[in-house]
């Protein structure tokens, strides 16, 4: 896949809601993207590059890593009827105690502000996510929490989306 | 130096006030011909809600897929005025005015001998909802104003909090 370039404006930051992790809520072969992360204030995609540093007898310093893996913590993550990735979250986690199907989540991770603004912006497909709720409660007289820690994984597709009417997400794997 | 300058949730004001409005008139001690009336008084007498304000952003929170969620407080006063008072015409209004600030934060408050507890807000519009009526302050009824025609005003201060909710 070629380079890209951001659709933003230079000289700005890029808007924090231009990244979104969608839940696959339909099936894998007619997927339905749902948003992950409402009501959520800060939330990072973190990378462990497995890396080891060694030194050779000239003493130069090598470092040698693996691919990234990737984690997402969201919390708090309140129950609400209007998030469908948390209902099927729910269902699989607390109604169903489902761990083998919460292991194998099929997850997009859209770039919004690279490419094509839209049309054609970065995503990357993982098919095999763990997703898993950490707990569900809270505090009296607050709101019903679940907060989810998502491990990207299984097979890796990239390729570009795109947002249409209402927010629907189409995925176009590349080539 | 940070931004303290408060920000109002100017469409909603409106809205807000008709539902308050409604709510209050709704109260079950309320007598059959009588109303609490929007931002005025008769000379002699009368109840009235008046806003303290506009519905003001207390806090706003940016989520990460472009949610807003606003929660907005809306102070306003309910006056009751009263023409040359006794002293237990005083203490019976001012029992009335904490009481109908009980009703409105939901709590059970005895009427005709009858326990009555307010079930749930009016819904509103969109995605604004009411969360709460607090006491401001936590203070009883006060008296608020003596006029020259001898007609006192007594007063409890309230803040409706409510929360509105959109997409960036």
């Amino acid at each position: 896949m070629a380079d890209m370039t951001f659709n933003t404006v230079a000289g700005e930051t890029v808007a924090r809601e231009l990244l979104v992790a969608y839940l696959n809520t339909g099936t894998e072969s007619q997927p339905v993207w749902s948003p992950v992360g409402k009501r959520v204030e800060d939330s990072s995609i973190a990378m462990d590059w497995s890396m080891e540093q060694k030194t050779d007898i000239f003493g130069n310093v090598y470092t040698n890593g693996k691919k990234a893996v990737k984690t997402q913590t969201f919390e708090p993550c309140e129950l609400d009827a209007g998030d469908v990735a948390q209902m099927k979250i729910w269902n699989l986690a607390i109604k169903d105690n489902n761990v083998n199907a919460l292991l194998n989540q099929d997850m997009l991770i859209c770039h919004l502000y690279a490419g094509t603004a839209d049309t054609a912006f970065f995503a990357e497909r993982y098919k095999s996510c763990a997703v898993l709720p950490s707990g569900i409660g809270g505090e009296g007289g607050g709101f019903v929490g679940m907060p989810i820690d998502i491990t990207y994984g299984g097979e890796r597709v990239v390729g570009t989306a795109a947002k249409g009417s209402g927010g629907a997400i189409t995925f176009t794997p590349d080539n | 130096m940070a931004d303290e300058t408060p920000r109002y949730d100017t469409d909603g004001f409106e809205e807000i006030t008709q539902a308050i409005l409604y709510l209050v008139n709704t109260f079950p001690e309320l007598e059959s011909g009588d109303s609490i009336a929007y931002a005025t008084l008769r000379e002699d007498g009368g109840k009235s809600l008046q806003p303290l304000d506009g519905a003001v952003i207390q806090t706003e929170k940016k989520y990460i897929y472009g949610d807003v969620s606003q929660t907005c407080l809306y102070p306003f006063y309910l006056i009751y005025r009263v023409g040359r008072p006794t002293e237990n015409r005083r203490a019976a209004i001012k029992e009335w005015l904490d009481k109908i600030g009980r009703w409105l934060d939901r709590q059970p408050v005895q009427v005709g001998g009858q326990t009555v507890q307010l079930s749930a807000y009016p819904l509103l519009s969109g995605s604004r909802r009411f969360l709460s009526f607090d006491r401001q302050l936590q203070s009883p009824a006060f008296l608020y104003a003596t006029n020259e025609n001898g007609t006192e005003d007594w007063a409890i201060t309230l803040s409706a909090k409510y929360r509105y909710d959109y997409h960036l």
